[in-house]
């Protein structure tokens, strides 16, 4: 079991962070979209301190001795998954910017002709 | 009547992601429906498969975009375009033929007689044609309850993209349109702000060609995440 002390810093934690991304997508400053697993880890983290026999159960069944651990490890593995996310969208994202930047190439070439044959025509009446 | 038709320039905005087999019988349809009375704009959301091509053969007005953006993002484009263009009225019709063009002009007779600032056309007040999948209807049944609760306003069809809105809506939408399954959080973003929501009785198809995009594990997950969305914005105060 985890100690009453600790219990009670989890679950303050875990609302207090949580109030504060509930804030900052209010203010349109973080998008949903990304928030979610951090909503969902503080959920389970929520959940362990609430329900502390899960994460004895937890450790007992992977063989840890002290349930402290088997949180640590949880949590940890957890961020592993948020950061591997934040990985994946990194490397969308660049091929979107490299997408766009290779169209607007493109496209100022194309309207650079266009002025050009514009001014032609012009000269030429 | 007509004569205030005339006077409203109108766009009707496609979304089209893989629609290839489904855009060219759609566009010639809205075309013997409405006459010349609507401009058409397509949103090319970036398609692999040949929608490019045809849209450009049908000599339709397209955006191609260089990226894909999702429904949102895309039907987005047309409302900024919509602004950009300073149309009075804009249309939401999916590119995948499950909305009949035959009931957009009821949409926009809500509009033009100034009754709403947007017009839904729901598949559930006179419970007529495809119904939709049992676990697609309890999914939206869920969502007209949740914006019930959260805005005391009964939406029968909130995740219908037949949509039809005026020109405050329009400048709303350009400012501020959510991302993935935009329908419901976009409903709670208006009332919010005092809109007036209309809905209209319409009938949809079923989709003839291609997929939907929304499969079932992914359905779990987005229910979650517009939950979450429409909560927050209840929280909102005003348009930031």
């Amino acid at each position: 079991m985890i100690s009453l002390k600790l219990q009670v810093i989890l679950i303050v934690g875990a609302i207090v962070c949580a109030l504060f991304l509930f804030n900052l997508i209010k203010k349109y400053r973080l998008e949903l979209k990304y928030t979610m697993l951090w909503l969902i880890l503080m959920l389970i983290i929520l959940m362990i301190s609430i329900f502390p026999n899960f994460i004895g159960f937890l450790a007992h069944a992977m063989g840890i001795e002290l349930p402290v651990n088997a949180l640590f490890l949880l949590v940890s593995f957890c961020s592993y998954a948020i950061l591997f996310s934040m990985t994946i969208n990194a490397s969308k994202s660049s091929t979107k910017v490299k997408e766009l930047s290779q169209e607007l190439g493109l496209l100022k070439l194309e309207v650079i002709r266009l002025t050009e044959e514009l001014h032609k025509k012009e000269k030429n009446k | 009547m007509m004569e205030v038709l005339v006077r409203m320039r109108i766009l009707l905005i496609i979304p089209a992601y893989n629609e290839g087999k489904n855009i060219e019988k759609l566009i010639s349809k809205i075309n013997s429906e409405c006459d010349s009375a609507v401009d058409i704009l397509i949103i090319n959301d970036c398609s692999t498969d040949d929608t490019q091509s045809i849209c450009n053969d049908i000599n339709a007005l397209t955006i191609n975009l260089p990226c894909n953006l999702g429904i949102g993002g895309a039907v987005q484009t047309g409302y900024k375009y919509a602004r950009l263009h300073d149309y009075d009225i804009a249309i939401q019709v999916d590119g995948d033929g499950q909305h009949k063009p035959e009931y957009i002009m009821d949409l926009v007779r809500y509009i033009t007689e100034e009754k709403a600032d947007m017009v839904i056309g729901s598949r559930f007040i006179n419970k007529e044609g495809f119904q939709s999948t049992f676990m697609r209807r309890v999914g939206i049944a869920y969502f007209t309850y949740l914006l019930k609760f959260l805005s005391k306003r009964v939406i029968t069809d909130p995740t219908s993209g037949f949509r039809a809105c005026n020109k405050k809506v329009i400048n709303e939408f350009s400012k501020r349109y959510p991302v993935d399954y935009p329908e419901p959080e976009s409903i709670m973003y208006l009332l919010r702000n005092g809109y007036r929501i209309k809905e209209v009785p319409v009938i949809m198809q079923e989709r003839k060609e291609g997929k939907s995009s929304i499969t079932t594990f992914k359905s779990l997950y987005y229910m979650l995440k517009v939950s979450l969305a429409i909560l927050i914005d209840r929280f909102r105060k005003q348009i930031v």
